[in-house]
């Protein structure tokens, strides 16, 4: 096979493999190949050979398996002979990485992995085969959506979604799919993120959720790929578990779903923003990086917005201060609100577009420091909300 | 004693030591040396302080040190390897008399004083230059001070952060002012062995060594992503700053190391759940109540549990925001003791409640979120506390302290078990 094509699948599934830790099966830390003879009516890896556009050759298999999430990566191969070996992942990614610019052979038997390139070879002792847990399988696809505008919707959305293991579920992003879109969902309580796109349903009643893990979802979806389409499958694999899939140019990443119940969100979706402030993004941004280097690491900014401008303040009596305007579009009253300045810069990032627009459901001042803020992007639409709640002064 | 090492010269150039405001201030062998002062007739000679009922080196003088005697060796050890040694029971009391004095004399310069002990305190004199002069002009009368009026050494290393002040104390000791100025402080850690990086214990150090690593210079050409890979990504991160002179924490007043708490030791050994979980609210309100009094608010939250064979466990939780609420105490403790209880429970004898990493309440701010009411239980425990104030201690309690009412009070939460 080719050495780069190689290359790409192994690098690509090693980064799922497990780190080797105490106590975990030394068996997952390698990389599964699987080496098959295509027979004509068994059509076993039918969107690989879609994705691919010509009929499918003798195939490898490159597969990586964890808890949470299994991978499995198709490489254009002449088999001569049909098997499976477990080869130490990192290691096997390391070689091949390396490897000189020439058609690769690999050679296996129970015991030991032979890497032949050029004038390079290379002995792996093998992990046990018998060992390997049986992956599972794609789920159901239900439809595809454009592969950059998955992944910008992905990173406008995970990075509100909580860190903490208390509460699982909120580490989660929720994928909601519909007829109308496919919505995006994350909060940890103190911020969230929502955001609808288009996509095409490839089932004819759409209605389902995911909670996917929001970093591993992250990480999947700004993989660089030539591909332009993500293909999505859910659905219940054969041990009972509810499982997420993403087919990339054949690449599958099948995701163990979060369980918990999702917190109702929708109502905290306000209406209509009675005040709004439209500020020049980067700038706005920029500014609050700058305040916030004196506050210590849970301090709040506090922002004053009054007639055209924002001041952004931080810092306490004894030590440091710093403070800074920046000019806005804004003709409410006098409101001041603090805001943890990592959560508003979080939300100032996810925005499209030059300017950034804050909404504050209520134009009571009062009220509206102590009821979340909405911030959206000029170019966002209706599509994209990032909701952040204040910070109140004193214990609770 | 050995002359202190000269403080690093002012005329070296560059910005000079103008921004190095951070003083690290820790008494030569306090104990030992409050012990000498106390009888004269001592100095010269091999002081050991040792003490208490497990029979260990608490302090020893720079004397008995040359003979290899160190804190925490076993007090038989101790005698064996310096048989001329004076011992000295531990006086605390007259520990904490001193330790007042001289955290007296910190507080004369800045307001930013953070004891860690009862013989060190971090100061950060940044404020103070108007009035006082430089940091160096501070320690050097901080150290004057401490001489005449307490008859007391002490070793100050000033720096532009907490960390590298407190290797530099450590190292111009007994007795010493070793200043490290902001273009310097790469070149004074990076020789160093990691060791004395705060944070790098024997293990720690292990696992540096097996990756080669064995000075602070080491560890900042180490990648960070190396580091956090064999140390986990809080350690790694942190030492990897640490290494290239970053340190974001700032000289919190009595902030470090300081903890409120309340203990109870039961008349029979106790074994109802709810009777516990009584206790626990019982105690967690007795802390609050406390640290309401002293106008600040923790963010470490601690359980003690002494079990009826006298086996005794801790517990503890960092909190995200510093509170002085009875509830939330209430619950952190709560948590670590079920979590404690998930497997076995033995009959308790004692049970406490403890609040450290302490911060002035005043300053502290607490981050919203979509599932709670933005009033709740802080208003109920000033009211409480005004009550209490008028009508005294026993006018209000929770329903469940109430006589016969064996109930415990249910979380009020929407979206389940979140920490505040």
């Amino acid at each position: 096979m080719e050495r780069d094509v190689l290359a790409d699948a192994t690098g690509w599934a090693a980064r799922y493999v497990p780190k080797p830790t105490a106590g975990a099966q030394q068996v997952l830390t390698g990389l599964l190949l699987e080496a098959t003879m295509p027979t004509p009516d068994q059509d076993q890896a039918g969107d690989q050979a879609q994705a691919r556009g010509r009929a499918p050759g003798p195939a490898l298999t490159v597969s990586a398996f964890d808890s949470e999430v299994a991978a499995r990566a198709p490489v254009e191969a002449v088999v001569t002979e049909p098997g499976r070996v477990v080869v130490p992942g990192r290691l096997l990614a390391d070689v091949v990485r390396n490897l000189p610019d020439a058609p690769v052979v690999v050679e296996a038997t129970e015991t030991r992995v032979i890497i032949e390139c050029g004038a390079a070879r290379f002995r792996i002792p093998a992990l046990a085969v018998e060992d390997y847990p049986v992956l599972p399988a794609f789920p159901p696809p239900v439809g595809e959506v454009d592969t950059l505008g998955f992944a910008a919707a992905v990173a406008q959305v995970a990075p509100a979604a909580g860190r903490d293991d208390a509460l699982p579920v909120l580490t989660a992003v929720r994928l909601e799919i519909a007829r109308g879109g496919l919505t995006m969902v994350a909060t940890d309580r103190y911020r969230l993120a929502v955001r609808t796109i288009p996509w095409q349903p490839t089932v004819d009643d759409p209605d389902a959720v995911a909670h996917v893990p929001a970093r591993l979802l992250a990480d999947v979806a700004k993989l660089p790929t030539t591909a332009s389409r993500v293909m999505l499958g859910m659905g219940v694999d054969e041990a009972g578990v509810p499982r997420f899939g993403l087919s990339v140019n054949g690449r599958q990443t099948i995701v163990r779903l979060l369980e918990g119940s999702f917190p109702n969100y929708r109502r905290l979706l306000p209406e209509t923003s009675e005040l709004t402030v439209t500020a020049p993004t980067a700038v706005l941004a920029a500014a609050v990086r700058r305040v916030a280097l004196v506050a210590t690491r849970t301090a709040p900014l506090r922002f004053t917005f009054s007639a055209g401008q924002v001041v952004a303040e931080a810092g306490d009596g004894g030590g440091a201060q710093a403070s800074e305007l920046v000019p806005v579009e804004y003709d409410g009253p006098e409101l001041s609100v603090l805001f943890n300045p990592a959560f508003l810069l979080d939300g100032l990032a996810a925005v499209e577009g030059d300017e950034a627009i804050i909404g504050f459901a209520t134009a009571d001042p009062e009220i509206a420091s102590s009821k979340p803020a909405v911030l959206t992007g000029k170019d966002d639409g209706e599509d994209y909300r990032y909701l952040l709640m204040p910070i109140r002064t004193g214990t609770a | 004693m050995k002359p202190p090492p000269e403080p690093a010269p002012l005329e070296s150039g560059g910005p000079g030591p103008s921004d190095s405001r951070i003083l690290h201030v820790d008494m030569d062998a306090f104990y030992a040396s409050v012990a000498v002062r106390d009888a004269p007739e001592l100095r010269g000679r091999p002081v050991i302080v040792g003490g208490g009922n497990r029979g260990v080196v608490l302090s020893a003088t720079y004397e008995a040190r040359a003979f290899g005697v160190r804190s925490a060796m076993p007090m038989a050890r101790a005698r064996g390897l310096c048989p001329t040694a004076v011992v000295v029971p531990a006086d605390h009391g007259r520990y904490r008399e001193v330790s007042r004095a001289i955290m007296d004399v910190f507080r004369d310069v800045t307001p930013l004083v953070a004891p860690i002990s009862l013989d060190e305190a971090f100061l950060d004199v940044g404020g103070g230059r108007r009035l006082f002069g430089t940091p160096v002009d501070i320690a050097r009368a901080i150290r004057g001070r401490i001489a005449t009026e307490q008859g007391l050494t002490c070793s100050v290393g000033v720096a532009p952060s907490m960390f590298v002040a407190k290797i530099a104390s450590a190292r111009c000791k007994p007795d010493g002012l070793l200043v490290v100025p902001p273009d310097e402080v790469l070149a004074f850690l990076h020789p160093l062995p990691t060791a004395a990086l705060w944070g790098v214990g024997p293990r720690t150090e292990q696992a540096l060594t097996r990756l080669g690593i064995r000075t602070i210079g080491d560890i900042a050409r180490t990648p960070a992503d190396t580091l956090r890979r064999a140390l986990g990504a809080g350690a790694g991160g942190h030492l990897h700053a640490l290494a290239h002179g970053r340190d974001g924490r700032r000289v919190e007043p009595d902030g470090v190391d300081v903890s409120v708490g309340a203990e109870e030791t039961f008349s029979a050994d106790l074994a109802d759940p709810e009777r516990l979980a009584r206790e626990l609210l019982r105690l967690s309100g007795r802390v609050a109540a406390r640290l309401r009094a002293r106008g600040q608010a923790a963010r470490k939250i601690s359980i003690k549990v002494r079990h009826a064979d006298f086996s005794t466990v801790t517990r503890a939780r960092t909190l995200a925001e510093p509170t002085d609420v009875t509830w939330v105490i209430y619950r952190t403790a709560g948590e670590l003791f079920d979590e404690l209880r998930a497997t076995s429970r033995p009959l308790v004898r004692l049970l406490g409640v403890r609040a450290a990493r302490l911060s002035a309440a005043g300053r502290t701010s607490h981050q919203l979120a979509f599932d709670e009411r933005p009033s709740g239980w802080a208003e109920v425990d000033r009211a409480t506390d005004g009550a209490r104030r008028r009508f005294g201690e026993e006018s209000v309690r929770p329903a469940s302290l109430l006589p016969d009412r064996p109930r415990r009070p249910a979380p009020p939460r929407e979206w389940g078990p979140g920490r505040v």
